[in-house]
Formats: C-alpha cells, sequence, structure tokens
C-alpha cells in the first residue's frame, strides 16, 4: 500500500513513463489456457457392503472423513434396507439339510459429488488400500434405480391400483 | 502394547459391557435358569410338558460351540506362500503384490518396474500402458488408475554412456490395478519376473528407486 502510494505522488510529477508499468498485474498466458482444465465426474455412489455391521460403519465413517479431507464434497449417505439370506448347509453327497444359517448383508452409500479426475484416482486408490476384511466396495455413477430402491412401497397402494386395472381403468380418463 | 494401553482398554471394555443391553438369547437364558431353581425349590409345580421338550437356550449355547470346534477356518497362507513361489499371485492375501521384472538397461539387467522410453506425440499413460505390453504379454489385464503420474525418479547414466547431451533419465511411475491374467515374458530384454510383497518392496535396489515407489504406495512401510 506504501508503494503505491509513493508511485501516485511520482505519476503527479510525471517521471518516466515506464515507472507506470510497475503498477500493473501480470499474469502468463498460459492460466487461460483451456487444455489445463480438469474434467469432474457428476455423481458417484460409493456402495459398500459387508456381513459385519460395527465395520461397516466405521469404513462408512473412514469413506466420509477421507472424502471431506481431500476437499471432495460429500452430499448425501444413506443406508439401504439389508438383504436377508438363509444359508443352507447340505450333508456331504445328499440333499439332507445339515444346518442353517441366517446371514444379513448390510448395505452403505456414500454420495460424492464434483469430483475432479484427477482427485478421483488418487480417492479410489485410497479406498483400495484402506479396505478391511470382509467389506466389499462398488462405486458406480447414480441413477434413478437407487433412488427408488431407498422407498418402502405403498403395498396397499399398489394392491388398489392393481384391482383397479383389472376392473378395467379409471373411469375419467386424462387427455 | 504398553500396560497402561492395556488397562485403558480393558477399561473401555468394562464400560461398554456394562452400558450394553441383554440381548434375546440372553434374556431367555436367564429366565429359564430361574424357572429350573424355583422347579427344584418347588414353589412351580405345575410344568408345561411341551415347552420342557422344547431346546433350551443353554442347549443351543452348547450346540453352537461344538459347531464352532468343528468348524475350520480357511488358511491365511495358501500353498504358494509356503512354497515361495515368487511368480505366483496367490500369495501375500492380506497384503499387496508388486510386480517387478529382471529388465536389461544397458548391458546390465537390473530388477525395476516394467518400463518404456516414451515416444514423440504419445501421452505419458499410453507410454505406461505400452510398458506393460511389450514386458508383460498381452494376457495381463489391469486397470490403470488415473491418466496422471504418481511417482518420479531420476537417473543418470554411467559416464561412458552419456553422449549428446543425454545425461540420464526420468522415470514417472503409473499406478494400475490387476484384474486378470498372468506375465507372460518377452523374451530379450526380459530374464525374469517377480511379484513381489509390497512390505518387501526395500529389497530393490538401489535405495532411491524403491524409496520413489514407496512414496506413493500405502501399504510400504519404510
Amino acid at each position: 500500500m506504501n508503494r503505491l502510494k509513493v508511485l501516485r505522488q511520482f505519476q503527479k510529477f510525471n517521471l518516466l513513463p515506464t515507472l507506470r508499468r510497475t503498477c500493473y498485474t501480470f499474469e502468463p498466458e498460459y492460466l487461460q489456457d483451456k487444455s489445463t482444465e480438469v474434467d469432474s465426474y457428476d455423481t458417484l455412489n460409493v456402495q459398500i457392503k459387508s456381513y459385519d455391521f460395527p465395520v461397516l460403519e466405521n469404513f462408512q465413517k473412514f469413506v466420509h472423513k477421507t472424502a471431506e479431507n481431500m476437499g471432495i464434497e460429500v452430499e448425501d449417505c444413506w443406508a439401504t434396507p439389508a438383504q436377508k439370506l438363509l444359508v443352507k448347509k447340505l450333508k456331504q453327497h445328499s440333499p439332507v439339510v445339515d444346518c442353517e444359517y441366517e446371514m444379513t448383508v448390510y448395505e452403505r452409500n456414500v454420495q460424492i459429488v464434483d469430483v475432479p479426475s484427477t482427485v478421483g484416482a488418487v480417492f479410489l486408490d485410497i479406498l483400495h488400500e484402506a479396505l478391511p476384511e470382509g467389506v466389499k466396495v462398488r462405486v458406480h455413477e447414480h441413477q434413478d434405480e437407487h433412488e427408488e430402491i431407498r422407498y418402502v412401497p405403498d403395498l396397499e397402494l399398489i394392491q388398489l391400483k392393481t384391482e383397479l386395472e383389472t376392473l378395467g381403468g379409471p373411469s375419467k380418463k386424462k387427455h | 502394547m504398553e500396560d497402561i494401553e492395556k488397562r485403558f482398554s480393558s477399561l473401555l471394555q468394562q464400560l461398554e459391557f456394562e452400558k450394553s443391553l441383554k440381548c434375546d438369547h440372553e434374556i431367555t437364558d436367564e429366565m429359564e435358569k430361574q424357572e429350573a431353581e424355583l422347579i427344584k425349590k418347588g414353589v412351580i409345580k405345575d410344568i408345561d410338558l411341551d415347552a420342557v421338550v422344547k431346546q433350551t437356550a443353554q442347549d443351543f449355547r452348547d450346540m453352537c460351540s461344538e459347531e464352532l470346534a468343528k468348524f475350520k477356518f480357511a488358511p491365511r497362507t495358501t500353498e504358494d506362500d509356503k512354497r515361495k513361489d515368487l511368480k505366483s499371485l496367490n500369495r501375500h492375501l492380506d497384503g499387496h503384490l508388486l510386480l517387478f521384472i529382471e529388465h536389461q538397461l544397458g548391458d546390465k539387467f537390473h530388477w525395476i518396474v516394467p518400463q518404456a522410453a516414451h515416444r514423440d506425440g504419445e501421452a505419458l499413460h499410453e507410454t505406461a500402458m505400452r510398458a506393460l505390453e511389450e514386458n508383460c504379454g498381452q494376457q495381463l489385464k489391469v486397470r490403470m488408475l488415473g491418466r496422471a503420474p504418481w511417482g518420479f525418479y531420476k537417473y543418470k547414466y554411467p559416464k561412458d554412456v552419456r553422449n549428446n547431451g543425454v545425461e540420464g533419465a526420468k522415470v514417472f511411475f503409473f499406478k494400475a490395478t490387476h484384474i486378470s491374467g498372468q506375465v507372460q515374458l518377452v523374451p530379450g530384454r526380459n530374464k525374469d519376473f517377480k511379484w513381489l510383497a509390497s512390505n518387501n518392496v526395500f529389497d530393490i535396489k538401489p535405495y532411491e528407486y524403491s524409496d520413489s515407489i514407496s512414496q506413493f504406495m500405502l501399504s510400504c512401510r519404510r
């Protein structure tokens, strides 16, 4: 600030014209070059699945924290209803059931937005390296069906709709 | 763990246990034990025979612990681990494996990562893919992690090789994860290959080379 005041005083006395150029800022031309801009991914869902609940929750926390630390915007994170599996262990060489197990596959999703492609590669690598045992990771782009799965279907409404269709459609049709 | 760490972790575990709620199994177990005691004392006289026939919580627990004793966990070290077969991928299942090739640089053979000289007009990541294809064959399928280099190493050529102002080489490292396939060495410039466990990356000499690799590998410890 002091230098600018001194320079303005010089300008009043109309000194050498070269002094005026020191007030201007210089920006190198390559900053305007569009080829250095990095593409970014739109919305990505990091889907984590595991049989082990505490490990899964902790890993989701890790993914969220890592994304935030790397400057990636985390838009949303949600839990999808668990998938319940009935595993039947059969005795050797016979269809007789030895024992049954009830397994549940828990799922968590973390949605990240506007990831630059350079950062994305590093983030995916960190997920690779930090993945705990028994946890599966899948990173994919967000689609409508991922949103639809979260909602509980209204069975009454669906039943009424199917009844209406069997009876021959609504009485007043929209044009 | 230090002594103080052990004491603290046991204290935390005890706190967690005391704060936790009882599960259904524990509740039914306690109720059945109370009933059994009362029946012994003679307080409850009419015993529901149907209820007695079914499996009690204690029986269920005994059955489960028997089953656990019979169960065999899958081994963590595979046969290839025991044989120390450096070429197989079925080893070191809880860690990462890095591919190294004994490549001819000049007149000596060195253990390095698959390398190829950059050509004009070619992007760096394309050179990396070409390096892998040329040295390891077409069968190896990998997924490149990004198009930007992950690491860098520069070295000077020995004095008798330096000419035309070329003093040495700069090596850019790219990362890729293995999907399928095995290495099929293209003979000539390559003598041998090995999949090295990432903990042992510092077995590769010179130290500066393996150090620059360990910079971008989270699993390589210094």
